[in-house]
């Protein structure tokens, strides 16, 4: 039983001149004529992307919608927990086309044959940050020891439990398994993530992902961890091997990656590479 | 007379390009062991380019990246310092390119049996056997080091008589029978002939090192870093990498 929750075909927009026009006999006649010779190019034209949840909720959601605008390729999202992507990669039917996940397991399948030679490219890194509820005084936490004094001054300081088997959630135990975290107040969330309990007013700081901290308006980011507690996510993203429409997983890895993509992967918390 | 003036403005007009025909390379251990002396030679040899390879230990890497005098045109370190490095916007945008895996493997001497590690059980009751099992000093700042210490503190290794070589690395201090095994790189098993690898260590462990390469932000030559790039990541360099250690992605 796969794990896949899949969202889409996110499919291109309508133009303005498209609406509110009815077809007549001869545009049908034409169109009829004008599908057998584009059908199969046009069936062929939709790519699949796997993904786990920091990718998806770092920009790809917004890009995905972007790239169909501007290609007409339909692109399906399917979102896998970190524990299974690698099987979901191999396994899942139809196939991706497009691979997204951290950069150890992209090393991983690209020597397990799970990818289109030498496609895998790197993305970009998410950094764990500290929130606080909306409008609390933002504390110090630019060194370690500070951000220590910080998490050790809360009531309690929230993360999302580990044995869901989330990449965030272990980094996250493992830092405050460190001798310089003794005495921080650390609690699991009671459902979903940290950030999600701080907004439900579980306790008055949340360790999470940046770009899950984000979306929303009730709780607000601090900041990053301090760099040397290596507290983040890096991604990479690669053309599937099993890619049923190479040309076009291709054509988006290229659209995710350039230039121009990059403001909108820092909007929702992933600085590109 | 005449001559004499033409060969003084040749001169002067060959002699910068000539001088910028050098690029300077910094790297750690694993991918200096791993093939890159090789390439950076058939590098020279097919383009005139000349190389110069700067080691430098995973500690001091990045700060040597950001401020060694002459600047490094090409720079090795592995994933995650390279994210670090991009981020700080230490490599030029776009260069960063993921290289390949070098996994730490098991070592005895050479002519010793070769025992079977392809399973946490059995890598553990094989590693519970040897009198010493020799490894590098993680105090040194050796990524290797780091990774293995850590391995040997997990609680499925209890038992095992791990050993710091005395200098070194653990596949040297075996040579010297310091112990009768070594956890190490595999490219740094490889060019001694007295020592012999049994194998990689079960994936499921992570021990492995993943580099990448990228053109610095400071470079003086991008032009010929981003070639020499492109040889040692086309197909062909993939069986030099291949033949000393590293698994090119």
């Amino acid at each position: 039983m796969s794990s896949l929750s899949q969202i889409g075909p996110v499919r291109g927009r309508r133009t303005r001149r498209d609406v509110g026009r009815r077809p007549g006999v001869r545009t049908w006649g034409l169109a009829a004529a004008l599908m057998l010779f584009t059908a199969p190019a046009a069936q062929a034209a939709e790519i699949r992307i796997l993904t786990p949840l920091v990718t998806f909720n770092a920009g790809l959601k917004d890009l995905v919608t972007a790239f169909t605008e501007a290609t007409g390729i339909k692109a399906t999202l399917m979102v896998s927990g970190m524990s299974k992507i690698i099987e979901d990669a191999s396994t899942v039917s139809p196939a991706p086309d497009v691979i997204i996940v951290p950069m150890d397991l992209m090393g991983t399948m690209s020597r397990t044959g799970h990818l289109e030679a030498h496609s895998f490219a790197p993305l970009g890194r998410v950094e764990i940050g500290l929130a606080v509820k909306a409008g609390a005084p933002h504390p110090d936490i630019s060194t370690v020891p500070k951000l220590a004094a910080a998490l050790r001054s809360a009531e309690a300081v929230l993360y999302t439990n580990p044995t869901g088997g989330g990449m965030a959630p272990k980094i996250i135990q493992a830092m405050l398994d460190r001798p310089e975290f003794a005495g921080v107040p650390s609690r699991y969330s009671s459902r979903g993530e940290g950030g999600q309990a701080l907004k439900n007013g579980e306790g008055d700081m949340a360790l999470q992902l940046v770009c899950e901290i984000l979306p929303y308006k009730e709780i607000a980011l601090v900041g990053p961890l301090p760099r040397e507690l290596g507290a983040h996510i890096d991604s990479a993203v690669a053309v599937s091997a099993r890619a049923a429409d190479p040309k076009s997983a291709s054509a988006f890895v290229a659209y995710i990656l350039r230039p121009e993509a990059a403001a909108v992967w820092k909007a929702k918390g992933l600085d590109r590479f | 007379m005449r001559f004499m003036w033409l060969a003084a403005l040749l001169a002067a007009v060959i002699v910068p390009s000539a001088n910028a025909a050098e690029i300077r390379i910094i790297s750690p251990g694993v991918t200096l062991n791993a093939g890159l002396k090789d390439l950076a030679a058939d590098f020279t040899k097919k383009t005139g380019v000349k190389t110069t390879i700067i080691t430098s230990g995973m500690s001091k890497i990045l700060n040597e990246t950001k401020t060694a005098v002459p600047p490094a045109d090409v720079v090795f370190v592995p994933l995650d310092l390279m994210g670090s490095l991009a981020l700080d916007r230490g490599i030029k945008p776009g260069s960063f390119t993921a290289l390949g895996r070098v996994e730490i493997g098991l070592a005895v001497k050479a002519g010793a049996p070769h025992p079977d590690v392809s399973t946490m059980p059995k890598l553990l009751a094989v590693l519970k056997s040897g009198k010493g099992v020799l490894y590098s000093n993680p105090a040194s700042g050796s990524m290797e080091a780091a990774i293995i210490d850590r391995l040997l503190k997990r609680p499925e290794f209890a038992g095992v008589h791990g050993v710091i070589s005395s200098e070194g690395e653990g596949g040297q201090a075996l040579r010297r029978g310091e112990g009768d095994m070594a956890l190490q790189l595999v490219c740094e098993v490889y060019p001694y002939s007295d020592i012999s690898l049994v194998g990689p260590l079960p994936p499921e462990l992570g021990a492995h090192i993943d580099s990448a390469v990228a053109i610095s932000a400071r470079s003086t030559d991008p032009k010929d870093a981003a070639a020499f790039i492109t040889y040692i990541t086309n197909r062909a360099a993939a069986k030099i990498w291949k033949a000393q250690g590293l698994d090119r992605f």
